[in-house]
C-alpha cells in the first residue's frame, strides 16, 4: 500500500475533491481533519501517531469514490472508520512484540539518580515561577484524594474566581512552563 | 454537547461503550478544543491511580492500555514530583501499586559513597544512569499541541502553492522587532492558522536539515518545534515552519534556533503580534 508521500497529484486530488469543491477551502479542511486524526493517535496512545495519519489518509484517499457528500455521514465519521481500524491493528501488532517492562529491569540506581537530578531541577524551576503561581501549583497537588480533593479544589478556582475550565487550563499552562523548565535545566546539568 | 468524566476516563482506559467510544473520537478529531478536556481526564486519571482510587480491573487498563507510551510516562513522573515537592498524601499503598512509580530513597545506594573507595566509580555510575533514566522519562515532554505540530512540520513546505494561503511571517535575525518587509508588528486577527515562518539564516546550514526552533512569548511558555527545515533561496538559506495560530498570541515574541548541540547558532529574531 502506499504512503501518503507517495501519492500521485490525481488521487492527491481526487482526496482534495472529498472536502470542497473550492480548492482553498478543500485545503484548510484537509489540514484540520489531520490535525483531528493525530489527536485521535495520540490519545489513543499509540506510539507513532504521525506514522497512522498518513496510513489513514492513505486508505481514505483509496476509497474516496466510496463517499458521497449528500448522505447524511460526515467526512470525519467517514475518516474515523478507517483511523479505528487503523489503530485496532497497530495494537495487534504492538502486543505481538515484547512488551516493555516497568522498572523491574533496572538498576535502583537508576531510579535514585533521576530523582536526584529532577528534585534539584524541579527547585529550581519552581523557585523561578511567580510567587502566586508556585504557591498554586504546589496547593493544587498537595491535597489528597477523594471528596477532600474536589472540594479543595473548587475552592480554590471560587477564591481565584475563575471557573473550573479555567483553573484548569491555568494548572495545565503552569505544569507545561515547569516542565520546560526542567527539561531545560537537566540539559545544562547532564 | 456535554460528555461525562466518568465517559472520558473509560475512554482513556480503552472502555468505553461503541456509542461513546465514536462519540469521543469524533469530538477529538473535529473539535480542536477538545484535547483539552481530554489532557485534563488524563492528569484526573493519574491522580486517581496514584491514590489508590481505582478498582482492581481499572488498574490492570490503566497499567495495559493507558500508560503504554513515554509521553504519559513522563506526566506520571511529573505529577509525583510535584506531590512530594508539595508533601503530598500520596499513600505508600499507591506508590507501591505503581509499576511505573518513583521509589522513596533507599540508603543503601547513597552508603557507597561512604566509602572512599568507591566515591570515583559511583560518581561514574550516577552520571551514567541519571543519563538513562533522563532518556526513559523525559525524552519525549512535548505537549500535545508541539507533537501535532511535530508531524505537521514533517511535511514538505518546499511547494508554495501549497502555502501560499497562510498567513507568513518573514524574520531576519536581530531585526530589532522589525522584520523583512519592513512592518514591525503583526496583526493576531489577520493571521491563518497555522502560520507559516520564514527565517533568514545568517549562518548556512545543511540544505535539508531539521533544527529545533522555540517561539518564545515574553513572560510565558515557549512553543517548541524540534523539526524546522532548511530551504535554500535567492539570498541564501531560510528555516521554513508552521506554527498554530494560538501560540502566538499579542505580546513581544524571540524566536531562538538551537544548533544540534543544543546551544544557540544563528542570531534570535524578534516579532511583535498585536
Amino acid at each position: 500500500m502506499k504512503n501518503l508521500s507517495e501519492l500521485g497529484q490525481t488521487e492527491f486530488d481526487a482526496l482534495l475533491d472529498l472536502f470542497s469543491d473550492d480548492r482553498h477551502e478543500a485545503g484548510v479542511r484537509y489540514e484540520r481533519l489531520r490535525r483531528g486524526l493525530l489527536r485521535y493517535f495520540i490519545f489513543k496512545g499509540r506510539p507513532d501517531p504521525p506514522r497512522l495519519v498518513d496510513l489513514t489518509i492513505d486508505r481514505l484517499a483509496a476509497k474516496s469514490g466510496q463517499f458521497d457528500r449528500e448522505k447524511s455521514t460526515t467526512l470525519e465519521q467517514f475518516a474515523y472508520g478507517f483511523a479505528r481500524r487503523v489503530a485496532q491493528e497497530d495494537g495487534r501488532l504492538s502486543a505481538r512484540e515484547v512488551p516493555l517492562t516497568g522498572d523491574e529491569g533496572q538498576a535502583e540506581g537508576v531510579v535514585e539518580a533521576v530523582v536526584t537530578l529532577d528534585a534539584r531541577c524541579l527547585r529550581k524551576c519552581l523557585n523561578e515561577l511567580d510567587p502566586a503561581d508556585r504557591k498554586l501549583l504546589l496547593d493544587y497537588h498537595a491535597v489528597g484524594g477523594g471528596q477532600e480533593k474536589s472540594f479543595l479544589r473548587q475552592k480554590m478556582f471560587e477564591d481565584l474566581n475563575l471557573t473550573a475550565t479555567a483553573f484548569y487550563a491555568k494548572v495545565s499552562r503552569l505544569r507545561g512552563k515547569l516542565r520546560n523548565c526542567i527539561e531545560e535545566c537537566k540539559r545544562f546539568e547532564m | 454537547m456535554q460528555i461525562e468524566e466518568k465517559n472520558l476516563r473509560d475512554y482513556l482506559l480503552g472502555k468505553a461503550s461503541p456509542g461513546h467510544e465514536e462519540e469521543i473520537s469524533l469530538r477529538l478529531i473535529s473539535d480542536e478544543d477538545f484535547a483539552a478536556l481530554l489532557e485534563h481526564a488524563e492528569t484526573d486519571l493519574l491522580e486517581r491511580y496514584l491514590d489508590g482510587e481505582l478498582s482492581p480491573e481499572e488498574k490492570a487498563l490503566f497499567l495495559n492500555n493507558f500508560l503504554v507510551d513515554s509521553r504519559r510516562r513522563g506526566l506520571l513522573h511529573e505529577v509525583q514530583m510535584l506531590r512530594t515537592e508539595a508533601g503530598g498524601r500520596t499513600s505508600a499503598k499507591a506508590a507501591a501499586n505503581s509499576g511505573a512509580s518513583i521509589r522513596t530513597k533507599k540508603p543503601g545506594f547513597f552508603a557507597i559513597f561512604t566509602r572512599p573507595a568507591f566515591v570515583g566509580a559511583a560518581a561514574v555510575f550516577l552520571v551514567l544512569v541519571a543519563g538513562f533514566a533522563w532518556l526513559l522519562y523525559f525524552r519525549d515532554s512535548r505537549t500535545a499541541l508541539e507533537i501535532e505540530y511535530a508531524a505537521i512540520n514533517k511535511r514538505d513546505l518546499s511547494d508554495p502553492a501549497r502555502t501560499s494561503q497562510l498567513f507568513t511571517v518573514n524574520l531576519i535575525g536581530n531585526s530589532n522587532f522589525r522584520d523583512s518587509a519592513g512592518t514591525a508588528a503583526y496583526q493576531y486577527s489577520a493571521m491563518s492558522d497555522p502560520v507559516l515562518f520564514r527565517l533568514a539564516l545568517a549562518v548556512p546550514e545543511t540544505e535539508g536539515a531539521d533544527m529545533s526552533v522555540s517561539v518564545v512569548r515574553s513572560g510565558g511558555s515557549p512553543f517548541v518545534v524540534q523539526n524546522a527545515r532548511v530551504f535554500r533561496n535567492a539570498f541564501g538559506f531560510e528555516l521554513r515552519f508552521l506554527a498554530p495560530k494560538e501560540a502566538l498570541q499579542p505580546g513581544r515574541y524571540e524566536v531562538v534556533i538551537e544548533s544540534k548541540n543544543g546551544r544557540p547558532a544563528n542570531a534570535p529574531f524578534h516579532f511583535r503580534v498585536e
